[in-house]
């Protein structure tokens, strides 16, 4: 007899036995059987002490989430804590009664196939609010919640700051921004050198807002026929507006609001569908907002950074000192390498991307090893390979900070730049 | 690759030559490339992304790739053409346009490109005639009509009129603004020229030569430079000596010795300023650096 | 006039190509101050040639060089016979005065020309060597006659 069937006979036994359906609802979870596991859960909770029943329902919310994400259309986890309170007010049998139709009907859905799913739509008893929205390639599109943080992020403090004013505050205390009437949704902008962390540093800022992120890029809008492409942008908009609060992450924003003065009619068409649903989204009680990353933001159309839409740019600068140290320990940690200074490493890459620091951990690695197959001495990497990768690796920044150096020279008269302004006046003259 | 899959990467690639990031539509054809290596339309775009690149010889590669696989021979040859300019191999650009010419007598911009090659290679009347027949076949041909405001000899009043069709035409905001500025350089409106140059160049900050139009512009806008500028506006150096061996010889006929040296120094030191000015400045922003 | 069919046919075989070239033209104003008229028109005639421009316009060119050339040495005549009473230098400042503006009838008349040069072809010839030699020419032979002239 194995652990389940021993589990399904102590519950026909027990049925009062809160921890019994606990046991079953993991081991059903364990096993895959997300509506049976639910199935045992919400029995547990009738019969569950205060602390089990917390414990019960965290399991439940959980399976609830994995179960929606199995069904067609609308692909998105649910903030769990949402759900918990919701469960936690669940005191009446009746309303049990009704998840358990809920499941029910999952049950006897669960052998339809995903594109008839779609075909039918979905709506959610328990929460007639939630609908499916189809869209096409938008359907396909993750929404997740980030697990990263600041904490993750290393360095970079001032910017890490900035971002904490200008957004993630806001975003958390909307209602002390609102008596001041600061918004709490809208554009952000952030703009730098290929390879510094924009991606990163939008998780990150999701992760502390503790809201769903949208990830979204070029190919998941760009469709060849007329009006598709428009349409998959708008569908994403309304996706994210019915799932509030929520943060729509654009990479490469340039590929989507390109400068319509310098394109073809095609392109402008999806940045002029872009501008309207951008439109008063600072403004909306929509609780979205919108962050787009680039690494030409003069490539960006103009009235996409106007006030309203990406009125926010912010720089995201080359590591600092101290967060190329923290890159270069994390990417040599579980190497075979003696102890380095990684102070000295960092100071002597100043504007080393964090993918150039990969580039010279691998550089380093690449010697090591072809010294340990001419000599069959196998040894460590030290501080001297690093030094010698170093010195054979060019920072990849370079070329982007000489291109806005330039630019801001001639163009910054609006001000929008002065965050780079200000970064170019320290290292300027080292660029 | 799926047939939808390789469509959305078709639409893609259309999109990133659309904004002019053929790097980026490069990686693209070639992953399309993987699947499709005998695509003779993906050779095509390959030859065209390297040839907006500058690397001419990739970009024949492919296009002779393109040409095997069954492309259109007519498209093939005109990038050909345009390629053998940029070499400076004229008669086989020249061979390249006939071909295409004689497929499609009735291509404008063709006309436009056979043009600009035979004034490149001396033969202004022939040129001439290319432009107008192209301006014939298609009024707002956007090619035709910036080689005719260009090059084309004529009255101040008949290039504006051109500029002003030109400007009406399909060409890109950054070629556009560079025209305005050449206008205004060659009619001695340097801050206006300036201001256009400026323009386009916020348009593409990564084009090294507008860069280099707005170095040369910083240069020749320098305060120390103001002098020289004076010059430029009065009609040049051979004024400025005039005036100034006028002025010597004036005051020295008057009888005014005194007036005459003075008026004599003043004019040397200004000699040796405008024979120095552009060391002293350069010396100046190295300094500054 | 090129005709129709002449339009389609191919105008580049057989060494057929002869794209433009020119001094840069400010630098034709150095070989007026120091050269004198017979450098001037040398390499202003040169110049034009190079630039393609109408056969009408260089005869126009030459003419005026040997109507100044021509003036130039009247006036020496006159000079050196004192039909006219002026200190020599003098004689040289008109002179100088007579090049200069001299080049800038050239200017004019290859400033147009140039200019397309410059948006085709972007680059200039260097005037220096030849710049030199025909100073020195033209400053030998406007000497001989100089003196030829004094010593009549």
């Amino acid at each position: 007899m194995d652990r389940l069937e021993w589990l399904i006979e102590l519950t026909a036994s027990r049925p009062e036995d809160a921890q019994s359906w606990y046991w079953l609802g993991m081991e059903h979870m364990n096993q895959g059987n997300t509506v049976q596991a639910i199935s045992a859960f919400t029995e547990g909770i009738k019969h569950a002490d205060e602390l089990l029943r917390a414990q019960l329902i965290t399991e439940l919310s959980q399976a609830a989430v994995g179960l929606q994400q199995k069904s067609g259309g609308l692909s998105v986890q649910v903030d769990v804590q949402e759900e918990q309170e919701e469960l936690e007010e669940l005191e009446e049998p009746e309303e049990l009664e009704e998840l358990e139709e809920l499941v029910e009907q999952e049950g006897r859905s669960n052998g339809r196939t995903r594109g008839e799913r779609s075909e039918r739509g979905f709506k959610s008893i328990a929460n007639p609010g939630l609908q499916v929205i189809e869209g096409g390639k938008s359907s396909q599109i993750p929404v997740e919640r980030p697990t990263v943080s600041f904490d993750d992020v290393a360095g970079l403090k001032e910017l890490k700051k900035t971002i904490h004013m200008r957004i993630i505050s806001p975003f958390q205390n909307q209602g002390l921004f609102a008596k001041f009437r600061k918004k709490s949704g809208g554009g952000v902008l952030l703009y730098g050198p290929p390879g510094c962390g924009k991606t990163f540093i939008a998780k990150a800022t999701a992760g502390e807002c503790r809201a769903k992120f949208v990830t979204v890029h070029i190919t998941d809008i760009l469709d060849p026929y007329i009006g598709v492409s428009e349409q998959n942008l708008k569908d994403l908009f309304d996706k994210a507006r019915y799932q509030k609060p929520s943060i729509m992450f654009f990479d490469e924003i340039d590929a989507i609001g390109f400068n319509r003065s310098k394109s073809s009619s095609n392109l402008r068409a999806l940045v002029d569908t872009f501008l309207a649903e951008m439109e008063g989204i600072d403004t909306s009680t929509d609780q979205v907002l919108i962050i787009g990353a680039t690494n030409m933001p003069w490539d960006v159309d103009p009235a996409l950074k106007r006030p309203g839409r990406f009125d926010r740019m912010i720089f995201v600068a080359p590591p600092d000192e101290e967060a190329r140290a923290q890159i270069y320990e994390l990417k040599m940690h579980d190497r075979f390498a003696e102890d380095m200074d990684y102070t000295r490493l960092a100071k002597s890459s100043e504007f080393f991307s964090g993918a150039d620091i990969d580039s010279v951990c691998e550089r380093a690695v690449e010697i090591v090893l072809e010294e340990i197959m001419n000599t069959g001495v196998e040894r460590k990497i030290n501080m001297k390979d690093m030094e010698l990768a170093l010195s054979k690796t060019q920072p990849s920044t370079l070329e982007w900070l000489r291109t806005a150096k330039n630019y801001v020279k001639y163009s910054n008269q609006s001000g929008l730049y002065n965050d780079i302004e200000e970064y170019l006046k320290k290292y300027g003259k080292r660029i | 690759m799926e047939e939808i899959a390789l469509r959305d990467q078709d639409s893609l690639i259309s999109h990133y030559m659309g904004m002019g990031r053929y790097q980026q539509a490069i990686n693209l054809i070639y992953e399309s490339l993987a699947v499709n290596p005998e695509e003779g339309y993906l050779h095509y775009r390959l030859g065209l992304c390297h040839y907006y690149l500058d690397q001419l010889e990739e970009a024949e590669l492919q296009l002779a790739n393109a040409l095997s696989f069954g492309f259109d021979r007519e498209i093939i040859m005109e990038v050909q053409g345009h390629l053998c300019v940029e070499a400076g191999r004229w008669q086989e650009a020249e061979e390249a346009y006939l071909e295409v010419l004689r497929e499609n007598p009735n291509d404008a911009s063709v006309h436009a490109a056979y043009a600009y090659l035979m004034m490149k290679t001396g033969h202004q009347k022939k040129a001439d005639q290319l432009l107008a027949a192209a301006l014939r076949l298609d009024p707002d041909n956007a090619q035709a009509l910036r080689y005719r405001f260009m090059f084309a000899d004529k009255t101040r009043e008949e290039k504006v009129e051109v500029l002003e069709r030109y400007m009406h035409s399909t060409d890109s905001d950054t070629a556009k603004l560079i025209q305005l500025g050449l206008d205004c350089l060659y009619t001695n409106r340097y801050s206006r020229a300036r201001e256009h140059f400026r323009q386009a160049y916020l348009l593409d900050p990564t084009n090294q030569n507008l860069l280099e139009v707005m170095k040369s512009f910083d240069r020749d806008f320098h305060p120390l430079l103001a002098p020289l500028r004076v010059v430029g506006l009065i009609g040049g150096p051979g004024v400025m000596w005039v005036i100034g061996i006028g002025s010597i010889m004036g005051t020295r006929a008057m009888g005014w010795d005194k007036a005459s040296l003075i008026v004599g120094g003043i004019y040397l030191l200004f000699v040796i300023y405008s024979w120095s000015a552009l060391g002293i400045v350069s010396l100046v922003d190295k300094f500054r650096r | 006039m090129v005709n129709d069919q002449g339009l389609y046919q191919a105008s580049l075989s057989e060494g057929k190509v002869s794209p433009t070239r020119s001094y840069q033209l400010g630098s034709l104003f150095y070989v007026a101050f120091f050269g004198g008229v017979i450098a001037l028109t040398v390499l202003a005639v040169k110049n034009a040639k190079s630039l393609q421009l109408n056969n009408n316009v260089v005869r126009l060119m030459i003419i005026l060089g040997a109507l100044v050339l021509v003036g130039k040495i009247i006036f020496y005549y006159a000079f050196f016979q004192d039909m006219i009473h002026i200190e020599q230098r003098y004689i040289r400042y008109l002179a100088r005065a007579a090049e200069i503006a001299l080049f800038g009838g050239f200017y004019y008349l290859m400033k147009d020309a140039f200019q397309r040069h410059m948006l085709l072809h972007g680059e200039t010839d260097k005037l220096l060597k030849e710049g030199i030699i025909w100073c020195l020419v033209s400053a030998l032979v406007e000497g001989i006659i100089i003196f030829t002239l004094a010593a009549l």
